[in-house]
């Protein structure tokens, strides 16, 4: 915590490689948080690129608390700017597609080499299902439910990040949820055997 | 029976702790009553479970940033050495040109490389003011006079046009009056001709010999001054310009070479590496 402050006031004079060890840091959990929200990865990657010049444009706004809440509402902007501009554009597809325009099975940025490959299927097939799902949400919905179900942050935070009320946190969220469940009950196959109970009494 | 909007965010909020104590135990006696709020919570419960477990994904590159991403331009050590040099220069280009201009006004070296009329406007104000007053005095004797004598010519015209009305005793007296005056026998004199030649006395007496009406006239005018030399040419401090170029203005043309050339060279530099 005192280095990534550190860093921060090093960023804030300037440095900009004391920014990138804050990128480096951070990085993954904001490019999760772009393909949640937008689900789409080209789109995820620019929105996250955004962001971080954004933050480090912004950075001298930043008046301390949580750095990744600050960071976390950046991103979500830059996401409903990227989900707009790519509204009015031709859609690209949700997955990876070859040169034949088939849907790649096995994208490199999926791969871990240390998976076992059944283990990389189910969770491929997770990731899959979620993002389907998620996909059916408004864009709204599908942030507050990406803050506080799969980045865990409280209702407080988030709304913070989406600049809105928490009455309007606690609806939108029992709302996405409940969308989410209806959804998640038909991919319950694909689902892992530990987390196939929804539906079942 | 069907859940309320109310009752779902109630369910999904109690899941996270976010009810108030009163809220959560009024919710909590209605779900051990109701199976289907119970129902509701558990697939909530599931539902949130299985989004907790969501796969985190690898990302696809890392997003550092670079100088240019953010609009910062990059110099290279030669670039910003180049510059200082030049910077460094042009301080003691300044420098040597205050120095340069400095000797010049103090030494007075800008008085030999003047025209003379230019000479009124170096010198101080106070110092050309004095000069101008008598030259200025003189100017005015000199109108003075010369309205005297435009009077005296209009008083010899009006005498004259008294003798045109007596012609034949005018005739007479001025023959006469050539005859004691002059070696003009049988020589006739037109009214014109004799104007002439009186104005032409009078300034004659008014500049070389005056006669006693004249002076008694130029008595009344102020002798004519003369302008007095404030700056004789022989006492003006000159310095004599050595031919060729000083020290100081070589050092200024090699600063100013130098700037210039620091300047391109961090330019070019510049420019090659983008």
């Amino acid at each position: 915590m005192v280095e990534l402050q550190d860093q921060i006031k090093k960023s804030i004079a300037g440095d900009l490689d004391a920014f990138n060890q804050i990128i480096l840091t951070f990085q993954s959990r904001v490019y999760n948080q772009a393909y949640r929200i937008i689900g789409e990865p080209d789109a995820a990657a620019d929105a996250t690129q955004e962001a971080f010049i954004s933050a480090y444009k912004k950075l001298h706004t930043y008046r301390g608390g949580s750095f990744k809440s600050w960071l976390l509402r950046i991103v979500s902007n830059a996401c409903y700017d990227e989900y707009r501009r790519r509204k009015r554009q031709p859609t690209v597809p949700l997955f990876p597609e070859g040169d034949d325009g088939e849907e790649i099975d096995s994208p490199a940025w999926l791969e871990d080499p240390d998976e076992k490959p059944e283990e990389y299927l189910q969770r491929q097939e997770l990731s899959q299902a979620i993002q389907i799902c998620l996909n059916r949400l408004d864009i709204e919905f599908r942030a507050i439910v990406v803050l506080v179900d799969i980045q865990g942050l409280d209702y407080a935070s988030a709304a913070k990040i989406i600049d809105s009320p928490l009455g309007t946190v606690k609806s939108r969220l029992a709302r996405a949820r409940k969308n989410l469940k209806d959804c998640l009950q038909g991919f319950k196959e694909l689902l892992p055997l530990g987390l196939r109970q929804v539906g079942e009494v | 029976m069907k859940i309320s909007k109310r009752d779902w965010t109630h369910l999904s909020s109690y899941l996270d702790g976010e009810l108030s104590q009163r809220e959560s135990q009024r919710l909590e006696e209605r779900i051990k009553k109701d199976p289907v709020l119970r129902f509701a919570l558990d697939e909530l419960r599931q539902t949130k479970k299985i989004l907790k477990h969501t796969p985190r994904l690898k990302i696809p590159r890392n997003f550092t940033l670079t100088p240019e991403m953010v609009g910062i331009k990059s110099t290279s050590k030669a670039v910003r050495g180049y510059r200082l040099a030049a910077a460094m220069m042009s301080f003691l280009l300044i420098g040597v040109l205050v120095l340069d201009f400095g000797r010049i006004f103090i030494g007075g070296a800008m008085a030999p490389a003047m025209p003379k009329e230019l000479m009124w406007e170096v010198l101080p104000e106070s110092a050309a003011d004095t000069i101008e007053e008598p030259a200025l005095l003189a100017a005015e004797a000199q109108v003075e006079v010369d309205e005297e004598a435009d009077r005296a010519v209009s008083e010899a015209e009006g005498e004259l046009f008294q003798e045109e009305a007596a012609p034949a005793v005018s005739a007479e007296s001025m023959e006469e009056g050539e005859a004691a005056g002059m070696d003009s026998v049988g020589e006739e004199k037109s009214a014109g001709e004799a104007v002439r030649e009186l104005s032409n006395d009078q300034e004659d007496s008014t500049q070389d010999k005056p006669d006693e009406e004249q002076s008694t006239n130029t008595q009344t005018l102020d002798p004519q001054p003369t302008a007095p030399v404030y700056y004789p040419e022989e006492e003006i401090i000159t310095m004599e310009r050595t031919p060729g170029l000083s020290t100081f203005r070589v050092l200024e043309i090699l600063l100013g070479v130098g700037v210039l050339g620091f300047m391109f060279a961090a330019w070019f530099k510049n420019r090659r590496k983008s």
